[in-house]
């Protein structure tokens, strides 16, 4: 016996003492739970191993017994038991599912999906994804309540899984019912935001060399740029784009970092000044070009933004023509 | 960071996300494993996720679109509230920077100004502070002896007539000790004699004197104070032992008020038993000595004039030993006079309390003499200018001067005040 404790390795012992926290979290777990369906304390044990080794013991294998326990602590106690209830198919908790949930359900598909119908047809496919369409092994519906950890809400849950149907319904049904109009709209598109294709301003470029000449500072500059936010830090490089592609408000843009929309404004223009410095770096050191050279280089940005924004107006302007006439 | 350089960047940004935006293809549907699942979304937009998890999903967003587009809209739809946390510090500021940013025209335009009024304030206060010790050095310089430095009777310092406070924070002391001996016998006063010297063992006889009373008088202590009292219309007498004892001993403020309070109750009783013990016993006189201390005190919290009018309706008739004794003491406590009342009951009328009374009024001490509050800085060789209150040259002048305004207000009767070394008269 003492022999068989000592040959016991490390990984071995880690994982004992996971499972016992694991398990003693399961107890508190139901303990804490308004309703907990009756459920068995083995039935909470995968769920809560999942979630763990997922959002904890991945990124920190090491972590600290306090730690684990916390986060068990942590998990949402009666969302869990209802939606593990669910999974295993108790109709009172399935009812209580629908009546809980059936108006969160309907506005998250009213607020993903275009139209009404669409709405409709959104949230009939999220009841039916959640019941389960496919049997497991066991002959019970595989019900998409099983990829819900407790980490979150389930109503925040829930408006998720609708939020990624309506995105992929919609895109089901742009490929099949795409018009020519749209097919149209998306060339023009394309072609304002290239900018390759715009058209000599006056007094931008006065002659076909230095117009490219012009252009392939422009490449390099924008080169340069892209490197530069590669090498940003993940939350810097998530803050530009949530402000510059996805055009969020800075409040917006600081919630979903989940930092304040000040806080998100001192942080941008910190990385305008860090972007402003690597990208010269890049082109004094890759490109051979000197300091005077980028600072004109980023004074003619300017100029340039103003110069393909009136083309832009002017082809929405002739679309509106066109639209018009029709 | 100059405004221009933020725009240039800005603007390059927006024109490169431009085209990568039309770039960035979003084909995949959210079933494939390269996405974010549902319950990582709403743990991401719900902000309960680890860090080190957090931050290996804000990687995976901050390059693809559609999941940055959903964790985005699941975050609002959240309404997460979330508060101003700590200032982030910006990019590194160099030493020359840092000296550029503090001495910039936008900073300096500001900071100059209050400065200046800074220094200024400063500077006027200094002078004020140096006029009022002037002041005190003229007085003390002048022909009256009160202000010298004293050798009391133990061959012990005096403190100045400038240490009024400290000279009052003695009188409390003394209220202290008598509201916790009210009633105590000569051993008890031994035992609180020990407990002041604990406190003040540097100087033993001033712990002793802060009691407010000598130690038990003895027959030849007696008429050493006869004898004292005598003389106290010589000038350049001595401090009494109180006068040294409040400069070093320390009240308290929070006992004060009931200090107060004990010792107007001790007042009031002794003034009942003063017209029956004409000729008390030297215990008693020692009592008396220590009231009268206390009531010094309450004097001096600005109720000086009604104090002195009940005192001269009550100690008139008194004349005792002990009353000499009294009144010597409260010279001593007092501390802004030095003439010593009193050779006998007869001379302690109203017109020696009132020749002893000083008041301070707006930062200058003046002293009554025959009904006339006298400037201390104030030189009788020294030429006035008299008017009258209400007068307009008095107006006038109280135009300038508000600070005479304040004096004659709160001086009633005549007053000679000396203002920027002119002697006006008041009447």
């Amino acid at each position: 016996m003492r022999r068989d404790i000592e040959s016991l390795t490390p990984v071995t012992e880690r994982a004992a003492q996971i499972d016992k926290l694991v398990s003693d979290g399961a107890k508190d777990l139901l303990a804490r739970a308004t309703e907990n369906y009756s459920l068995a304390e083995a039935l909470l044990l995968p769920r809560i191993k999942t979630a763990l080794e997922k959002y904890l013991l991945q990124d920190e294998p090491e972590a600290a017994s306090s730690a684990v326990a916390e986060f068990i602590k942590q998990l949402q106690a009666d969302d869990l038991c209802l939606a593990v209830a669910c999974e295993q198919g108790n109709t009172t908790a399935w009812n209580d599912l629908v009546g809980r949930y059936s108006p969160t359900v309907r506005s998250a598909a009213r607020a993903a999906a275009g139209s009404e119908d669409a709405a409709e047809d959104v949230a009939q496919s999220i009841w039916a994804e959640l019941h389960g369409l496919r049997a497991r092994e066991d002959g019970r519906p595989a019900s998409k309540l099983g990829y819900y950890s407790g980490r979150g809400s389930l109503a925040g849950w829930l408006r998720a899984v609708v939020a990624q149907l309506a995105v992929d319904h919609h895109r089901k049904q742009s490929r099949l019912v795409q018009t020519e109009e749209d097919a149209d709209f998306d060339r023009l598109s394309a072609d304002a935001g290239d900018g390759v294709e715009i058209s000599p301003i006056a007094g931008a470029a006065p002659n076909p060399e230095a117009a490219l000449s012009e252009k392939l500072e422009r490449v390099e500059l924008e080169k340069a740029l892209a490197q530069s936010i590669g090498e940003m830090s993940a939350e810097d490089r998530l803050l530009v784009k949530l402000y510059y592609f996805d055009n969020l408000r800075l409040r917006e843009a600081g919630a979903v970092l989940g930092v304040h929309e000040a806080t998100a404004s001192r942080r941008l223009s910190r990385i305008h000044v860090d972007l402003r410095r690597r990208v010269e770096a890049i082109l004094i050191r890759d490109h051979g070009w000197t300091k005077p050279e980028t600072e004109r280089s980023f004074a003619e940005v300017g100029l340039h933004l103003d110069a393909e924004i009136e083309p832009m107006l002017a082809l929405k302007g002739v679309e509106g023509k066109n639209l018009s006439s029709d | 960071m100059k405004q221009s350089e933020d725009n240039q960047i800005d603007g390059l940004l927006r024109g490169w996300a431009k085209k990568a935006r039309s770039s960035e293809a979003a084909t995949e549907s959210f079933s494939d494993t390269g996405h974010l699942d549902a319950d990582e979304l709403n743990s991401y937009a719900e902000g309960v996720l680890p860090a080190a998890a957090r931050a290996r999903l804000t990687s995976h967003l901050a390059d693809c679109s559609d999941c940055r587009g959903l964790a985005a809209q699941l975050t609002l739809a959240a309404g997460r509230q979330i508060s101003p946390g700590p200032v982030e510090s910006m990019p590194e500021s160099t030493w020359p920077s840092a000296m550029a940013r503090w001495l910039s025209p936008a900073v300096l335009r500001y900071a100059m100004p209050a400065m200046a009024v800074i220094v200024l304030a400063i500077g006027f206060y200094a002078w004020r502070v140096s006029r009022r010790e002037a002041g005190f050095e003229m007085s003390k310089a002048g022909p009256a002896p009160a202000a010298n430095p004293q050798i009391d009777q133990n061959g012990a310092t005096a403190p100045p007539e400038s240490e009024n406070g400290a000279l009052k924070d003695g009188a409390l002391k003394t209220q202290e000790e008598v509201a916790s001996n009210k009633k105590s016998t000569a051993p008890v006063k031994a035992e609180a004699t020990n407990r002041v010297e604990e406190k003040a063992p540097a100087r033993p006889e001033a712990a002793k004197a802060a009691r407010g009373y000598a130690p038990e008088p003895t027959p030849v202590d007696k008429e050493r104070e006869v004898a004292k009292s005598d003389d106290s219309l010589k000038p350049a007498q001595p401090a009494p032992p109180a006068s040294k004892a409040a400069a070093t001993a320390d009240q308290p403020e929070a006992g004060r008020d009931a200090d107060r309070r004990v010792a107007d109750r001790k007042v009031s009783e002794v003034r009942q038993k003063a017209p029956a013990d004409q000729q008390p016993a030297p215990g008693k006189a020692a009592e008396s000595v220590t009231v009268q201390s206390q009531e010094e005190t309450v004097q001096n919290r600005g109720q000086a004039q009604n104090q002195n009018q009940n005192q001269k309706d009550n100690n008139a008739p008194t004349g005792g030993p002990s009353a000499r004794q009294t009144q010597s003491q409260r010279a001593g406590v007092r501390g802004e006079t030095n003439t010593r009342l009193g050779v006998d009951g007869a001379a302690r009328n109203d017109e020696s309390d009132r020749t002893n009374e000083t008041r301070t009024v707006a930062g200058r001490k003046f002293r009554r003499e025959k009904n006339i509050w006298i400037d201390i800085a104030y030189r009788s060789s020294q030429a006035t200018t008299d008017m009258t209150r209400g007068s307009d040259q008095f107006r006038a002048l109280v135009a300038d001067e508000p600070g005479i305004q304040t004096i004659a207000n709160q001086l009633s009767g005549e007053v000679i005040v000396v203002w920027k070394g002119h002697a006006y008269h008041i009447r």
